[in-house]
């Protein structure tokens, strides 16, 4: 026997050996040791037999639960983001129809991006199970739950005392069930989209008023609103947002924020793109 | 998973069809705990997704996976355990992790592979799940664990024979 080829170094080949995985050269030595040594031979029989036991283990079924918890946590992000499924989700239905029509820049997708890096405790709150979490009624279902929730806690002050942001977020991320809503929960949106300590609750706020940019009024407190924020997301959304309006009064707002020395480089050349959508 | 990264969020869909059953099976095999492997699997798409930009494309997304299941099953026990201890500590199998079939033949040897798996340490035990359960190659766990392929094949074939010895004691 070779002194290379002991029964130390070939032992470390048997499980190679027992694959088929061994380069020619390396199975020949092995093979020829194999045949003059019972201890290796021994050896070997007993991988074998192992990873034939190994081998028959079969996946256990994951539980149906984790797909649905992975479902709504997806759901929530792209709601979050406002990004848009590329094909409706068959499971989810409905989903896509409510989230608003904003033309998602490059730059936009990459800030929204950067406020989700932020925000994990609104999913957080997903993963937990429902008995863990405190003092939040949990809707699950998308329409009639959600809209009965989001009356039961769009008073002003619910809002604003609820002392998480995912807590607030949850509130007003669930006005978007309501059908029709009044003049005081477009309020309460405006009072969290110009107030709110939280950019993340700022953005919930502004995406959820997306969907009523049809009516003037609204757009026109949405450009009041882009003179008064600070924040690079929400500049952004709200720039995308009025010019896909094709609101042409926006125009001064952003002209403002071009001219504004303060104001980030990314905000500055998004509004100088709706200038230039808006022909102004 | 690059569109994930580029906000397609949806691609995320066909990757976790893919990959929920085998992340479930690795820390059902890892831990004997169905409720916390459900967590944990949950954790690990939750985290792809909040961590979804820092994906690099050169690397292979299982890769990536594993990376981030090893990483969410060591923050498990580590916020648990003691720094010393056994970071996966299975003290012992209370009820069987799987269902066995009716061959009572098989269902005893089945028994005596999960148990003797049990009675490895945390890092032998990952490193065969990597490699015989989930069946990866040895660059691939090389890339996932930051060891070079032939400190891969030495740590395999150590635990192989580590548990073909408890096994063999059992049966």
């Amino acid at each position: 026997m070779n002194e290379n080829t002991n029964c130390e170094l070939i032992r470390i080949w048997l499980v190679d050996f027992a694959d088929g995985n061994l380069d020619k050269e390396t199975y020949n030595k092995v093979y020829e040791h194999l045949e003059q040594c019972e201890v290796c031979n021994q050896n070997l029989q007993e991988i074998k037999t192992l990873l034939d036991e190994i081998g028959a283990v079969e996946n256990e079924i994951a539980p149906a639960s984790i797909k649905e918890k992975f479902h709504q946590m997806l759901n929530l992000e792209i709601r979050k983001t406002g990004i848009r499924f590329k094909e409706q989700d068959e499971a989810f239905p409905g989903v896509i129809q409510v989230l608003p029509k904003i033309n998602r820049s490059f730059w936009f997708q990459i800030a929204a991006a950067v406020i989700l890096l932020v925000s994990g405790a609104l999913v957080d709150r997903l993963i937990l199970p429902a008995s863990k979490q405190k003092n939040i009624p949990a809707y699950t279902s998308f329409n009639q739950d959600g809209e009965e929730y989001a009356m039961n806690n769009l008073f002003p002050g619910n809002i604003l005392n609820e002392r998480s942001p995912s807590a607030r977020i949850r509130v007003i991320d669930s006005i978007q069930y309501i059908k029709e809503p009044d003049q005081d929960i477009i309020e309460v949106l405006f009072s969290v989209l110009n107030t709110d300590r939280n950019v993340n609750v700022r953005y919930t706020a502004v995406q959820t008023l997306a969907q009523y940019s049809q009516n003037e009024k609204i757009r026109t407190d949405l450009i009041e609103s882009l003179t008064k924020q600070d924040d690079p997301l929400i500049q952004i959304t709200l720039i995308n947002l009025l010019t896909q309006s094709g609101e042409i009064r926006a125009g001064d707002a952003m002209k403002q924020l071009i001219y504004n020395p303060e104001t980030q480089e990314i905000v500055r050349e998004e509004a100088q793109k709706g200038l230039n959508i808006l022909k102004l | 998973m690059i569109s994930v990264k580029r906000g397609v969020l949806d691609a995320l869909a066909p990757l976790f069809d893919k990959y929920h059953v085998r992340l479930y099976n690795f820390f059902l095999r890892l831990t004997f705990d169905r409720e916390l492997s459900k967590d944990l699997t949950q954790n690990v798409f939750y985290r792809i997704l909040r961590y979804r930009h820092s994906y690099r494309k050169e690397h292979k997304f299982r890769s990536w996976m594993y990376q981030i299941a090893r990483n969410i099953l060591a923050d498990h026990y580590g916020r648990q355990t003691d720094k010393s201890q056994d970071h996966y500590p299975v003290d012992s199998i209370k009820e069987p992790a799987y269902s066995f079939e009716d061959d009572m033949e098989k269902n005893e040897r089945r028994r005596i592979l999960y148990t003797a798996l049990s009675r490895l340490p945390a890092d032998q035990r990952e490193i065969l799940e990597l490699s015989r359960f989930q069946g990866l190659k040895y660059e691939e766990i090389a890339e996932i664990t930051g060891s070079s392929v032939n400190a891969i094949k030495v740590k395999i074939f150590r635990a192989i024979q580590k548990l073909k010895t408890i096994y063999f004691q059992e049966v």
